[in-house]
C-alpha cells in the first residue's frame, strides 16, 4: 500500500476497527449529568472577554515575543500556587474527629490497586498500583493511608504500607513484624502504626521506624485507638461462646505506657471487637446471645462512666423484639450509628442515634442472608456510602432518610473516606 | 441553539447534543486507549466535565471540537493513570465484520489493527484526531496542546511505522495487490 493509498483509505480502516455506535453506558452518563449542576457562567472570563479571538488575532510574529512572558507568567503562577499549597497544607488540617468536608473515597480495585475516587464527580485514580493491596485507613488528618498487601486470600500479610495521600510512600512494615497481624490502626495524625498481634501488640514509629511492644493479656484480637489521646484500648479474646461470638476481656493502657492494661469490663456473646468512637469517649459492638432477647443487639459503653448500655429493645422480660439489629458503625462526631436492620417487615440500613431513640431508615431493602452492606459514613456526616452484598452496587444514602442515589463505582468491603478541613 | 440551550442548563439539549456525539467519541476514545473499559470511563469523564463546564463555551460553533479536546485530555489522563498497570488489548469488533469487502481488505484492516496497537497512545491520538474525527493538523496539535511541528512529526513517524507494519507483515497478496 502506497503512502497515498494508506492515508486515504486510514479514516476509512479506523471506522471499521472502532464499529462506532451509541454504547450501552449512555442512559446512566446522561442520568448522572442531570444530577450535577453546571459551573455558574460568570465564573469564566472567557465569556466576558474574548480571550480566544484576541489570542487568535494575534499576528504569528508578534507570538514568539510573548512566549517569555507566558513563561514568566506560567512560573509566577506556580511559585504563587506552591506558596498557596504550602501555606494550606500547613494550616489546614481537618480536625482529628468530629465532622469535617468530605475528601476521596479510597478502596481497593479487582486488580488489588489502591484508589481513589471522588464521589463529587465520580472520577477515580489509581493512588498505588496492587497487585495485592487490601484494607485501606485514612488517618483522622486525612494525610495518610495504610494498605495491607496480602498476596494470598486469606493468608499472612507480606507487607504493611503507610503511603501519603498524594501517594509517595513513607514507610514500609515488612512481614516479619506482621507475623499473626489480627488487626492494624493508624494513629488519627498518622504518626504511629498499632499492630494488633496475638502474642504481644506493637507500636511502631513512623517518624523513625522505632518498634516498641507491649506487654498484655495473651490473644489479643484489636488494639485501637482511643480517640487522639494515644490511649490504647485492647481486646483479648476469652473464650467462644453459644450459638456464636465470644467472651471478650476489654482493657484500657494508657498512652506512652508499655504494660499495666487496666481492664475495663468483659464482654459476653460479641459478634465482631469493639469499635471506638472517633471522640474517644465511648466504643460499641453487637451481641448473638443463646436467646432471642439477647440475638442481634447494639450494646455502647461509656469510659467515663464505665456504664454498659443496651441502645437497641433487649427485654429482660415480656414479649421479645425479634428485630435483628448487626455490624454498626460510628458517624464521625459519634451521635449516630449505621447498622442493618433485620425485620420481619424486611431489611434495610438504619441510622440510629447513639444514644437511642427511633432509626431512620435508608437505602434499597436487602434479603435475609445476603450480608447486608458495607457501611462508611461521609466525614461531614450527612451520607452513609454502603456498598451492598446481594448485587456488589454501592450506594450514597442521606442520613435524614431522603432519597439516596446509586454511584457508578464500587466501593466494596475495604474502603474509607479522607476528612477535609471544613 | 441545542448549544446555547444546553449551555443554559438545559438538560434534555445537552441530552440531545451527547446522543448526537458519544458514538464517535467512544469510537475514538477506544481507538486511542485500546481498551473498552478505559475507554467508558474516559467518555464518561468527558460527558461530566462537558457538562459542568458548557457555560463557560464563548462559541457555540465550537462545541464539537471543544468536546473532542476535553476526550483527549480525559484518554490522556487515563493513560497517566494507568502508566502502571499498562492495558493493551485487542479491539475486537461489537457485532462481527462491518463490511464485506474482498479478502485485502480484511487483510488490510488487521495490518493496520495490529500496526497502530503498537504506536504509543499519544502517536495514536494524533492519528485518530487527524484521520477519524477528521481535524486538520493544526487544530489537533491545539487540541493534544502540543506544537504543530510535534503533531506533524508524531504524525509523519507514526504512518512511518504503519507503512513499515504493512511492508514486514503483510502477506502476499496485499504486497502483489498494493505495491509500496
Amino acid at each position: 500500500m502506497s503512502t497515498d493509498q494508506l492515508e486515504r483509505r486510514l479514516p476509512e480502516i479506523l471506522t471499521e476497527l472502532s464499529l462506532p455506535r451509541v454504547p450501552d453506558y449512555t442512559d446512566d452518563l446522561l442520568g448522572q449529568t442531570a444530577r450535577m449542576t453546571q459551573r455558574p457562567a460568570w465564573t469564566y472570563p472567557e465569556r466576558w472577554f474574548p480571550v480566544s479571538t484576541l489570542t487568535s488575532s494575534l499576528a504569528p510574529a508578534l507570538r514568539p515575543a510573548l512566549r517569555p512572558l507566558i513563561v514568566l507568567a506560567v512560573l509566577a503562577a506556580l511559585i504563587i500556587a506552591s506558596l498557596a499549597w504550602y501555606a494550606g497544607s500547613q494550616r489546614q488540617l481537618p480536625p482529628l474527629f468530629g465532622l469535617a468536608r468530605n475528601g476521596l473515597v479510597v478502596s481497593t480495585n479487582a486488580a488489588g490497586d489502591l484508589v481513589t475516587v471522588d464521589p463529587a464527580t465520580n472520577v477515580s485514580r489509581t493512588l498505588f498500583a496492587g497487585p495485592s493491596l487490601c484494607c485501606p485507613q485514612i488517618s483522622g488528618d486525612g494525610g495518610r493511608v495504610a494498605i495491607l498487601r496480602v498476596p494470598n486470600e486469606g493468608g499472612e500479610p507480606t507487607a504493611l504500607l503507610v503511603l501519603n495521600i498524594d501517594g509517595t510512600t513513607v514507610r514500609e512494615i515488612p512481614a516479619d513484624l506482621l507475623r499473626g497481624l489480627a488487626d492494624f490502626a493508624l494513629s488519627p495524625r498518622g504518626d504511629r502504626l498499632l499492630l494488633a498481634i496475638p502474642s504481644g501488640p506493637k507500636i511502631v514509629d513512623l517518624g523513625s521506624g522505632n518498634v516498641t511492644s507491649i506487654s498484655a493479656a495473651p490473644d489479643i484480637t484489636r488494639a485501637s485507638w482511643i480517640g487522639p489521646s494515644g490511649d490504647i484500648l485492647l481486646t483479648a479474646r476469652v473464650a467462644d461462646t453459644t450459638p456464636s461470638g465470644s467472651t471478650l476481656d476489654v482493657y484500657r493502657l494508657s498512652a506512652g505506657a508499655t504494660s499495666g492494661a487496666t481492664k475495663l469490663t468483659t464482654i459476653q456473646y460479641a459478634i465482631d471487637t469493639p469499635q471506638v468512637s472517633p471522640d474517644g469517649s465511648k466504643f460499641l459492638y453487637f451481641i448473638w446471645g443463646p436467646e432471642e432477647r439477647l440475638q442481634g443487639r447494639i450494646h455502647v459503653f461509656t469510659f467515663a462512666t464505665g456504664k454498659d448500655e443496651a441502645i437497641t429493645p433487649e427485654a429482660a422480660q415480656g414479649p421479645v423484639d425479634p428485630t435483628k439489629w448487626e455490624n454498626p458503625v460510628w458517624s464521625p462526631d459519634g451521635s449516630l450509628i449505621a447498622v442493618e436492620r433485620y425485620a420481619t417487615e424486611g431489611n434495610q440500613l438504619a441510622i440510629l442515634p447513639a444514644a437511642g431513640g427511633v432509626p431512620v431508615l435508608v437505602g434499597p431493602a436487602f434479603p435475609t442472608g445476603s450480608g447486608g452492606a458495607a457501611i462508611r459514613f461521609s466525614p461531614d456526616g450527612t451520607s452513609v456510602l454502603a456498598t451492598y452484598r446481594v448485587n456488589q452496587k454501592t450506594w450514597l444514602l442521606p442520613v435524614s432518610g431522603d432519597e439516596g442515589r446509586q454511584v457508578p463505582w464500587v466501593a466494596g468491603e475495604d474502603v474509607d473516606w479522607q476528612r477535609l478541613a471544613p | 441553539m441545542l448549544v446555547e440551550r444546553a449551555r443554559g442548563g438545559d438538560h434534555d439539549a445537552f441530552a440531545e447534543l451527547v446522543r448526537a456525539s458519544v458514538a464517535r467519541l467512544d469510537a475514538a476514545a477506544r481507538l486511542i486507549l485500546r481498551d473498552r473499559e478505559l475507554a467508558a470511563d474516559a467518555v464518561q469523564e468527558t460527558v461530566i466535565r462537558a457538562w459542568k463546564n458548557l457555560p463557560g463555551l464563548r462559541d457555540p460553533d465550537r462545541f464539537d471540537a471543544w468536546l473532542h479536546r476535553l476526550l483527549v485530555r480525559s484518554c490522556i489522563d487515563a493513560i497517566r493513570h494507568r502508566r502502571a498497570r499498562p492495558v493493551e488489548v485487542e479491539l475486537q469488533p461489537l457485532d462481527g465484520p462491518a463490511f464485506t469487502d474482498h479478502a485485502s481488505n480484511v487483510v488490510d484492516r488487521e495490518v493496520i489493527d495490529e500496526a497502530l496497537r503498537r504506536l504509543d497512545p499519544k502517536w495514536r491520538a494524533v492519528v485518530v484526531l487527524h484521520f477519524f474525527l477528521g481535524m486538520s493538523l493544526p487544530d489537533a496539535a491545539a487540541t493534544l496542546g502540543i506544537p504543530l511541528g510535534t503533531a506533524k512529526s508524531r504524525l509523519h513517524r507514526s504512518l512511518g511505522l504503519m507503512r513499515l507494519a504493512i511492508g514486514d507483515d503483510a502477506p502476499a497478496p496485499l504486497a502483489k495487490g498494493h505495491p509500496a
